[in-house]
């Protein structure tokens, strides 16, 4: 079923064109196509190969060596000047973030203890525990 | 019968008809580049009614509500929520809500350095349990139906077999992960313990929305070049620039995954495959899917690079309950609940399995 997809043209009238009026296709489609259906399934198995995510894993590890290097002599250098680091940084945003995350959890209990203690019904002389949570039918 | 010659009226017809289409080419193609003109995303009418840390609770505003129970979706943490709403007339919540159901989603927002501690424990816990509480509240109902998507469905199963006090009428889960042996990539590398969740956390101790997002694209290393030929052919056509634009921008919108949940999955999921076996760890207890007793609806995508369906057809078989139906989509892992599959099969599928389930 064709979607008309609706313009305004330049003179005020509004033209349509539909998936019926859509060009065909284009030349170089083909060529794409037959690039696609020779170098997709070799790409996908080859990023599905153990080799692959060893590859990967090792160079990510590697990323994170060197920077952790980087950072510690940076960090050498600029606490001779008295500067804070990166690492300084996030140390403080780390203990910061550690603070809310408390700060947050406790609010989260007192919430919970206020919820508790204003859905608890008040305890009428004579009532039955158990019973607490019964519907008195009205007369 | 010979063919006529085309008249110089055709090919007038057929020049204006080219000059047209330049002219859309050249403006999609500026406001592809631009990134201008994107279409809204996310857009039906929705009010908070619940919220706690990050997380909110949806509820989605509709004059059409018709069906008892509610529907509450659970959606993955690692990536935004919208993709359920993208677009109208591609919005898997505004069908939900044309056929009566009465929808709330559960949107975990995005993580930063507070959220890092955030566990299975956290999510199965504290947020679903008070969350469905409170969609009890807002509906008026006594029950709810849990639909879970993707990792979110992890959540829904061990939040409904680790709480069995909560009124949880049916289970509906999409895509969900349940044995990781057939996802493939990267994460073959974290489970051989090539590559551990602490190698590829950033400062804020989260897996960064990069790293998610690699992860994902890296299973379709040449769908990203492929797809600009698609767009370049029909550059033309406003709502198919329209959907590319709303998709594009969803798989780029990424969000960090907590740390500590990060570090949960690949050590309980991954390398220990738990839930494989039907027991899970969770807050100092081990939650056993045998506990879920309720009817389970397990979709899954048949082309899902992500989560292919070996990954979730074993779910039936571990919970308790007796009435477990599966059905396969033939989509991928987005197309399953965004896409044309999503509108035409998926939806009614969900919606026809609910009705027959519901009082």
């Amino acid at each position: 079923m064709s979607r008309p997809t609706t313009t305004t043209a330049t003179n005020g009238t509004t033209t349509n064109m539909t998936n019926a009026d859509k060009p065909g296709r284009p030349w170089w489609r083909a060529l794409v196509d037959g690039i696609d259906r020779r170098v997709t399934p070799v790409a996908n198995n080859l990023v599905r190969t153990n080799t692959f995510a060893d590859t990967v894993a090792a160079l990510t590890r590697l990323e994170a060596r060197l920077r952790r290097r980087i950072e510690r002599q940076s960090t050498w250098l600029l606490h001779q000047y008295n500067m804070p680091s990166a690492t300084d940084v996030r140390k403080i945003r780390a203990q910061l973030a550690a603070v809310e995350a408390r700060l947050r959890d406790m609010g989260e209990r007192l919430e919970d203890q206020q919820l508790l203690s204003t859905s608890r019904p008040p305890r009428s002389p004579g009532a039955d525990a158990g019973q607490s949570k019964a519907k008195v039918a009205p007369d | 019968m010979e063919a006529s010659a085309p008249s110089s009226t055709d090919r007038l017809d057929a020049i204006r008809r080219e000059a047209q289409r330049s002219l859309f080419r050249a403006r999609n193609g500026i406001k592809v580049l631009t990134g201008t003109g994107r279409p809204e995303v996310g857009a039906s009418s929705k009010q908070v009614v619940w919220r706690r840390g990050k997380a909110r609770l949806l509820h989605y505003a509709s004059d059409k509500r018709t069906r008892q129970p509610p529907v509450v979706i659970v959606f993955s943490i690692v990536s935004r929520a919208y993709i359920l709403d993208l677009r109208p007339g591609r919005s898997f919540i505004e069908q939900m809500l044309d056929e009566g159901f009465d929808v709330f989603m559960l949107d975990w927002g995005e993580a930063d350095a507070v959220d890092a501690g955030n566990d299975f424990a956290l999510y199965v816990d504290n947020y679903l349990p008070r969350a469905l509480n409170r969609a009890l509240e807002v509906s008026g109902s006594h029950e709810v139906d849990l639909l879970g998507y993707c990792f979110g469905g992890v959540l829904a199963l061990l939040t409904t077999a680790g709480h069995p006090d909560l009124p949880i009428r049916n289970i509906v889960t999409m895509a969900t992960p349940i044995g990781l042996g057939p996802l493939e990539g990267m994460i073959r590398a974290l489970e051989r313990g090539q590559l551990e969740v602490d190698d590829i956390l950033d400062e804020t101790g989260n897996v960064p929305a990069a790293a998610v997002y690699r992860g994902f694209s890296s299973l379709r290393p040449t769908a990203d070049i492929f797809k600009y030929a698609n767009l370049w052919e029909r550059l033309w056509n406003d709502e198919f620039v329209d959907d590319y634009q709303a998709m594009a921008g969803w798989i780029s919108d990424q969000v960090p995954m907590p740390g500590a949940i990060a570090r949960e999955m690949v050590d309980l999921m991954l390398r220990r495959n738990l839930l494989a076996q039907g027991r899970f760890p969770v807050g100092g207890r081990t939650i056993r899917f045998a506990d879920i007793t309720c009817p389970l609806l397990n979709v899954m995508a048949e082309s899902d690079h992500m989560v292919p369906p070996q990954a979730s057809e074993g779910l039936g078989a571990l919970v308790g309950s007796d009435d477990v139906t599966e059905l396969h989509i033939p989509a991928g892992h987005i197309g399953v609940a965004a896409g044309r599959s999503a509108s035409k099969v998926t939806v009614p599928g969900i919606v026809k399995w609910l009705k027959a389930h519901s009082s």
